[in-house]
């Protein structure tokens, strides 16, 4: 394909038109968020555009928004990690048990050194034997739910659990809760790492194109044994802030984790760097997600018709983002 | 090329039938050992025609669940929703069954199934869009619905299915459950599909390699269609079943089914014809999982054991079959393999 | 139904005379096809014909519309303008199936064999499979026999029932060439089929292609090597930036008009010239007895000199490329020695090939050179990321010394692209292939080793990557030119090895080097 465009036979106005419309989609889900939060606004004026409100939804969105981060570093390198939601239970149970016992300092380190060990079993299974992460990641969260199952006996832990780590998951500083200062923090720095590091470079390279980066003399297994490690020790950090907001280690606490954490990446997908997976384009997605959840709740739709509204709202998404993509054209190699 | 390199071609060969026969049956061999095992342990009770039967019997909803999955991903495309689907279709199966014929019910169910599947295909293959993310955003909508269905009978519906219905679930046939017969029969047809139609090898054409088959006239939209058309409607018919058998539905009935199926179905690609997702794996992966749920219920290990079991064998069968794989590689590429035209040539070299 | 494409062949043997028509008439024609896609205008206006029995060739530079054009034919993409007919009557709504129906068949670059199945079930692919009679169920044992024979006809000798992932790229484009004639085609069109085959293999395929012409089947030939085009085709038409610029038949042309006519300019000499006398500096890197660990290569000695351009060939699978790849440590060896600059070297990855100063230009660009989703500068720093960090501690990377590196290499390679931003998927073969270059050209390689550097590159492009290489050695490089293109040896290198089997068969100096004798000494002459 010449690289310039040639003067003679340019492309007919509509199609104009629509190439451009279709370079605008990149911020479709940040319009879409905007008119969300109008249409609610509109709905209910007194309630829901209000700062309290604002924080609860960053609130409620915290431990997700956590959980997501580390997924989509997964997910730029292609790996499925179907284990998330299962880490982040067995870590809140596992903090509610060891925390009787060893007090906030050894619990806390002590369980995300376990979300680093299972992302490492992740990693080794799939990068160095080479098994696809979709199956390795099913296998280790039905070995962690029945692990999850064993410990508890299906009972939630809550005795024992010490007032200053109740108040993570409760407190706020200046008004705004603990939880969405460590989640900003958390994606700020993933920001940073994912694309101003030279590990960032190399993660986007890997997930592009693994020979190449091989050629280049990237080393292919470790990035993808970090990027497992990064994701479970996120997934084991929401557990054990989950704890804290629940007050106890309960073994069925990350359920709708999972499916939320991979609508918020793939709806990011659909923003920022088309088609690619990005941290931005999570966090707005993880946005969406709460904004949605909390407008719902706000009007009083009961909770089964908002499963149902988000997922339609996620088939639109993705069936908006793909009808841009063939209307707009593909380029061609 | 001096004597060192044919002998090398040799070994090679002989090792690569060895490796392969490993790799292939291992997971049958496991299943083997599994049985060895229970039966040691409960000599009495597990060997038993009646105990075979009941493994059959506890695996047949799985096992057709599973088989429309084995369909879809032939195809090369994920379906997440199996499991609400069948959620689905046991709700819509309990709440219109007292009102209408009970096999109109049923035909009607597995319609609104095969219309989900559908939807599910046509949004997938004409947007081009990830089959992952719809499944996903289809089975949080049917979740949704199935909840709001069940809302206002407190959940469970168990009123009002006629008997004759529920004798499909629980009723036998020359000593044999029905519902083996229903199995038995899905798997047979599919694995004839799959195996032997022309439609089944263009499906695995179009999973292997999409541009090939686009290029060689193979109308991969349809046939992608198709594999989402039978994961839908087989997951419906699990719906449908389970309320034979159970005699109720809930919302969360068929949720189990969606890790469940998409595990057995993975053991099977790590059978036999290790790397493809076929029924005849399918139907090993069915049996293992069965097995150890069956064995582990005599011998009173509680589920949750159980799970970490599931999930260990699943590694530890798709680890030894890729092992087995990677090392064919390797054995292939040592020896170096003549040429025809130079092969026809006189010359002594490689 | 498809006894008839047995017999068809069978009756090819006899030579059955199928051309009922005067020979000469116009098989195929293309007026006025146009294609764009968003941003390019890839095929403007391009008329194209082909006579009955014909072999016309298809040539033109990376992005002159080739590609693009024979995907319109196969009905791969639809056209925006223009009219194709076939034996006179006009065909709309062209789709790969109905190109099949009408005749056509394709063997595109990239092969697409199915790799789960096997040979049988490739070269089936897309037809109907011959069937059990009553029962619509495959009938395994007559598909094997058909398709065997089929093999047998054409002179292959795979066993159709062998997986394909197991055969080599010059076996999978034989199956690829016996899907295509599986079934009785007109029109056969072939892109870019020799760039993975070796000399011998090449002529078989030029005996195949003369003897289905000789049977009425008409020839689309696209290819980079324009000696092939001399010896093998009819007609050449000339793409330019998606524009025909000539079509001319091939005797009436020489090979600097030819190229002249790709280039649009005076015509270029490809090659730089090379001062026999030249001194070469010392040893810089001392290679005994290296074995590879598939056997491939076999108790290989060589050495290279700094300000040497070092060429090795062979047959295809004799080693040369895969002596790059262990030199860089991407391939695992199993014995030898190997000392660079007098210190010994191991090469077990690539990041301590990388760190020793060693550069490596994969064979295939695509898959092993570049990150097509990365941006240029991004792919040019990739190697060598430590060296761009605003601080060790936080690992940041220092985007503007990043991004002026990239602009200095653009402008020392010519690279044409937007900026340094652009994704590289959007450049040029050739631009993408100096970008591969300009990521190890940050730092003085100590030896810079190119495997089949300028397949599938512009001729503009090559001369280019040519005059650099020699640029690089006079600056006091050590390289190493494995390509299997003799002509380019002949043209750049100082030196050529010759391999075969995974062992030096030939060392030919710099005086008398000529493709021709470096082709002899590939066959053993």
């Amino acid at each position: 394909m010449t690289d310039r465009t040639l003067g003679a036979a340019r492309p007919p106005r509509w199609r104009q038109t629509l190439t451009a419309l279709g370079g605008l989609r990149k911020y479709g889900i940040i319009v879409s968020l905007v008119l969300l939060f109008a249409c609610f606004s509109l709905l209910r004026p007194g309630i829901f555009p209000t700062l309290g409100n604002l924080m609860s939804i960053l609130k409620q969105i915290s431990l997700l928004g956590i959980l997501s981060a580390g997924l989509t570093i997964c997910l730029v390198l292609g790996d499925f990690d179907l284990s998330v939601a299962a880490v982040a239970t067995w870590s809140g149970v596992m903090v509610a048990a060891l925390l009787p016992q060893m007090g906030m300092w050894a619990a806390i380190p002590l369980v995300v050194s376990m979300g680093v060990g299972i992302g490492l079993v992740n990693g080794f299974f799939s990068a160095v034997i080479g098994i696809s992460p979709f199956i390795v990641t099913l296998a280790t969260q039905t070995m962690l739910r029945g692990l999850t199952l064993w410990y508890t006996g299906g009972y939630s832990l809550y005795s024992g659990i010490p007032q200053p780590f109740v108040r993570i998951g409760r407190g706020t500083f200046l008004g705004i809760p603990y939880l969405v200062y460590v989640m900003l923090f958390v994606y700020i720095l993933i920001f940073v790492a994912a694309n101003h590091t030279a590990f960032g470079k190399r993660l986007y390279a890997v997930g592009g194109n693994p020979m190449a980066s091989r050629y280049s003399g990237i080393r292919v297994i470790r990035v993808h044994l970090i990027g497992f490690v990064i994701s479970g020790v996120l997934a084991a950090l929401t557990g054990v802030l989950l704890a804290a907001r629940l007050s106890s280690g309960q073994p069925r606490a990350g359920e709708g984790l999972l499916l939320g954490a991979f609508a918020a990446c793939f709806l990011g997908a659909t923003t920022f760097r088309l088609g690619r997976f990005n941290i931005l384009g999570t966090f707005v997605g993880v946005l969406f997600i709460g904004t949605l959840n909390n407008g719902l709740v706000i009007l009083g739709v009961p909770f089964y018709l908002q499963y149902v509204i988000q997922g339609s709202i996620l088939i639109l998404a993705i069936a908006a983002s793909g009808l841009a993509r063939s209307l707009a054209g593909r380029k061609a190699h | 090329m001096p004597e060192g390199a044919r002998i090398g071609r040799l070994r090679g060969r002989r090792l690569e039938r060895v490796g392969l026969a490993v790799g292939r049956y291992g997971t049958v061999l496991g299943l083997l050992l599994l049985v060895v095992v229970f039966t040691a342990l409960k000599p009495s009770v597990f060997p038993t025609v009646r105990n075979l039967l009941n493994i059959l019997n506890q695996i047949s909803l799985l096992g057709i669940c599973a088989a429309g999955l084995t369909l879809c991903l032939a195809v090369g495309e994920f379906d997440l929703s199996i499991g609400a689907v069948a959620t689905l279709g046991a709700v819509l199966t309990a709440g219109w069954m007292p009102h209408m014929h009970p096999a109109l019910s049923v035909l009607a169910v597995l319609g609104v199934c095969l219309m989900i599947g559908l939807a599910n295909g046509l949004i997938i293959t004409t947007l081009r869009v990830s089959s992952f993310m719809t499944t996903l955003g289809m089975m949080t909508v049917l979740m949704g619905f199935s909840y709001w269905y069940t809302s206002g009978s407190g959940s469970i519906l168990y009123s009002g299915i006629p008997k004759t219905f529920l004798q499909i679930g629980r009723g036998t046939f020359l000593r044999i459950p029905y519902l083996i017969f229903v199995m038995a029969g899905v798997l047979c047809a599919l694995h004839v599909l799959l195996k032997h139609s022309s439609t089944g090898r263009r499906m695995y054409a179009v999973g292997g390699s999409p541009e090939a088959a686009r290029f060689a006239g193979i109308p991969v939209r349809r046939l992608k269609l198709l594999g989402f058309a039978l994961s839908g409607t087989l997951a419906g018919l699990t719906g449908v079943l389970l309320v034979a058998r159970l005699g109720l539905a809930e919302p969360t009935i068929g949720d189990r089914f969606l890790f469940d199926a998409f595990t057995v179905v993975f053991l099977g690609a790590a059978s036999i014809y290790v790397g493809q997702f076929h029924i005849l794996g399918t139907l090993i992966g069915a049996l293992i999982m069965g097995t150890i749920f069956n064995g582990f219920t005599l011998l009173d290990v509680p589920y949750h054991l159980q799970l970490v079991v599931q999930g260990a064998i699943l590694i530890v069968a798709v680890t030894s079959a890729g092992l087995w794989q990677g090392l064919l590689q390797s054995v292939r590429v040592r020896a170096v393999r003549q040429r025809p035209s130079e092969a026809r040539s006189n010359q002594d070299d490689g | 139904m498809r006894a008839s494409a047995l017999v068809s062949s069978r009756a090819e043997r006899h030579s059955l005379s199928m051309t009922l028509e005067a020979p000469g008439t116009l098989r195929l024609e293309m007026r006025g096809i146009t294609k764009t896609f968003p941003g390019t205008v890839a095929c403007e206006g391009v008329d194209f014909d082909l006579r009955r029995g014909e072999i016309h060739a298809l040539v033109g530079q990376n992005g002159a519309g080739k590609t693009t054009l024979i995907k319109v034919l196969a009905g791969i993409h639809a056209r925006d303008a223009g009219e194709i007919l076939i034996d006179g009557t006009p065909v709309d709504h062209l789709t790969p199936r109905l190109a099949h129906d009408l005749g056509m068949r394709f063997i595109h670059q990239e092969l697409n064999l199915v790799p789960q199945f096997n040979v049988a079930e490739n070269i089936v692919l897309g037809n109907p499979y011959p069937k059990r009679p009553g029962t619509g169920l495959i009938s395994w044992r007559r598909l094997n026999r058909h398709v065997g024979s089929i093999l047998v006809h054409l002179g292959i000798s795979i066993d159709p029932r062998r997986s394909v992932q197991s055969l080599t790229i010059a076996e999978q484009w034989t199956v690829a060439i016996a899907r295509a004639l599986y079934t009785q085609g007109q029109i056969l069109v072939m892109d870019e089929p020799t760039s993975s085959l070796a000399r011998e293999d090449v002529q078989e395929l030029f005996d195949l292609v003369r003897s289905l012409t000789a049977r009425g089947t008409s020839v689309i030939y696209i290819s980079h090597r324009l000696e092939e085009i001399f010896e093998l085709a009819e007609r050449v038409t000339v793409l330019k930036d998606g524009r025909k610029v000539k079509t001319a038949e091939v005797d009436e042309l020489s090979l600097s008009e030819l190229v002249r006519w790709m280039v649009g300019g005076k015509p270029q000499e490809l090659y730089p010239s090379i001062d026999e006398e030249r001194a070469l500096g010392d040893v810089a890197i001392e290679i005994e007895g290296l074995t590879s660990a598939d056997g491939r290569i076999a108790d290989l000695s060589l050495e290279i000199r700094d300000r040497e351009v070092l060429g090795v060939t062979g047959l295809l699978g004799a080693g040369h490329n895969d002596l790059a790849d262990l030199l860089f440590g991407v391939k695992a060896s199993a014995s030898g020695r190997i000392a660079l600059d007098g210190r010994p070297y191991r090469p077990t990855t690539a990041r301590r090939a990388i760190g020793r100063g060693l550069g490596l230009v994969p064979a295939e660009r695509r898959s092993q050179g570049v990150v097509g989703e990365m941006r240029l500068w991004e792919n040019v720093i990739l190697a060598h990321l430590h060296r761009f960090l605003v601080d060790p501690i936080s690992r940041i990377v220092h985007r503007r010394r990043a991004r002026r590196a990239a602009v200095e290499q653009m402008k020392a390679l010519q690279i044409v692209a937007t900026g340094p931003d652009q994704e590289v998927q959007y450049l040029s073969g050739g631009n993408q292939q100096k970008t591969v270059l300009a990521k190890w050209l940050l730092r003085r390689p100590r030896l810079l080793i190119l495997s089949e550097p300028t397949r599938g590159i512009d001729v503009s492009a090559k001369a280019e990557i040519y005059a650099l290489v020699r640029k690089l050695a006079d600056e006091g490089s050590a390289i190493l030119f494995a390509s299997t293109e003799v002509e380019e040896l002949a043209g750049v290198c100082d030196r050529v090895l010759v391999l075969r089997g995974g062992q030096i068969a030939a060392e030919l100096p710099r005086a008398g080097l000529t493709a021709q004798r470096i082709m002899e000494a590939c066959y053993g002459e």
